[in-house]
């Protein structure tokens, strides 16, 4: 049976996806802007934190601080990137999804179309 | 710390991010957080509405953990223990009626006692407050608890143990001696006018010990917390 360690949760998929895509400029604000622009989700800073957190214990996410502002009361930006180990388990977690909607694909097509 | 907007972030949300959030994120949060309130064009009370949403919200996420909660059970727990074990205690040293005629008074099962509506009444009368300290002196139960408390810090000086293990350990030199007096009951023929200070052990120590070895156990789960958050 697959532990927790091995599958990426929902929530973790979208943040290391917003990670990858805002390229070197991921940190709080920006993903939660991504998540909110994107997908229209809004959520919590806390939520972004203890997901990041706990991604990091994973090995797949790293972080380093810079670029305190004035707007933001003089508080360093904690900036996250994404590992190769992040990297591998993005695509593994795709061809997962790829296969399991591939499966569903017909039975979908067909419960659609009788809506 | 005014803005575009000329608007200033709450104080007091700042001051419980930083109170509240462990102290390798508490700045990137509080960072985050001023930033997109100056960024934003939401009117002023909007703002400040939001800001304090984001920050009870993270405050939640970050102080309800299970170690948390289970801390609050625990201290609940033990001093409600202690209240309930201080009223028997009394209630055996100044109380009367035919509650004595029971026979767990001599058989070792005294924890039905425990069952009698006459307790609960006198615990919510109060009882407890007519305690005087002298009640309180049993001198096996006195050592007892010194023991206790002296094995578990040498044993923690040596080698910690894992929290598992200490609350096992907790749990056996708290009930050791309940369980020694229901044997000395079964093995023996105990009068009525002999058993006070018998009981007296079985109980005092539960009075003395719950309170420090539960502090004990939620300051082993609090530095389990904190090595984690590491």
């Amino acid at each position: 049976m697959a532990n927790k360690e091995s599958y990426l949760g929902e929530f973790e998929h979208v943040v290391l996806l917003c990670i990858v895509s805002l390229k070197d400029n991921a940190y709080g604000v920006t993903i939660r802007e991504t998540l909110r622009d994107s997908i229209d989700r809004e959520v919590a800073i806390g939520a972004i934190y203890s997901t990041t957190e706990r991604l990091e214990n994973k090995g797949l996410l790293t972080s380093k601080k810079a670029g305190a502002t004035k707007e933001r009361g003089g508080k360093a930006k904690r900036y996250f990137s994404i590992t190769p180990l992040g990297m591998s388990m993005l695509e593994q977690t795709k061809k997962q999804l790829e296969t399991l909607w591939q499966q569903a694909s017909t039975n979908f097509c067909t419960a659609t179309g009788a809506l | 710390m005014k803005s575009a907007n000329n608007q200033t972030p709450p104080g007091l949300a700042l001051k419980l991010l930083s109170w509240l959030i462990p102290d390798h994120f508490k700045d990137d949060i509080a960072g985050d957080l001023i930033e997109e309130f100056n960024k934003s064009d939401r009117s002023s009370a909007a703002n400040q509405l939001w800001f304090w949403q984001q920050t009870m919200g993270t405050c939640w996420r970050y102080t309800m953990t299970w170690q948390t909660l289970v801390s609050l059970g625990l201290a609940v727990m033990s001093l409600t223990m202690f209240l309930v074990m201080t009223t028997a205690v009394t209630f055996l040293a100044y109380g009367e009626g035919q509650v004595y005629n029971n026979d767990y008074w001599v058989t070792g099962a005294v924890h039905l006692f425990f069952a009698e509506p006459v307790f609960w009444e006198s615990l919510s009368n109060g009882l407890l407050l007519e305690a005087t300290l002298g009640i309180f002196v049993n001198i096996p139960s006195l050592i007892w608890t010194g023991i206790s408390l002296a094995l578990l810090m040498l044993i923690e000086r040596k080698q910690p143990l894992s929290l598992t293990k200490y609350i096992t350990l907790v749990m056996a030199l708290i009930s050791i001696p309940y369980l020694w007096g229901m044997l000395y009951f079964t093995l023996n023929e105990v009068a009525l006018k002999q058993s006070g200070p018998i009981i007296a052990f079985m109980w005092l120590p539960v009075l003395f010990l719950i309170v420090p070895l539960s502090y004990g156990v939620i300051r082993k789960i609090n530095n389990q917390k904190r090595l984690l958050a590491v």
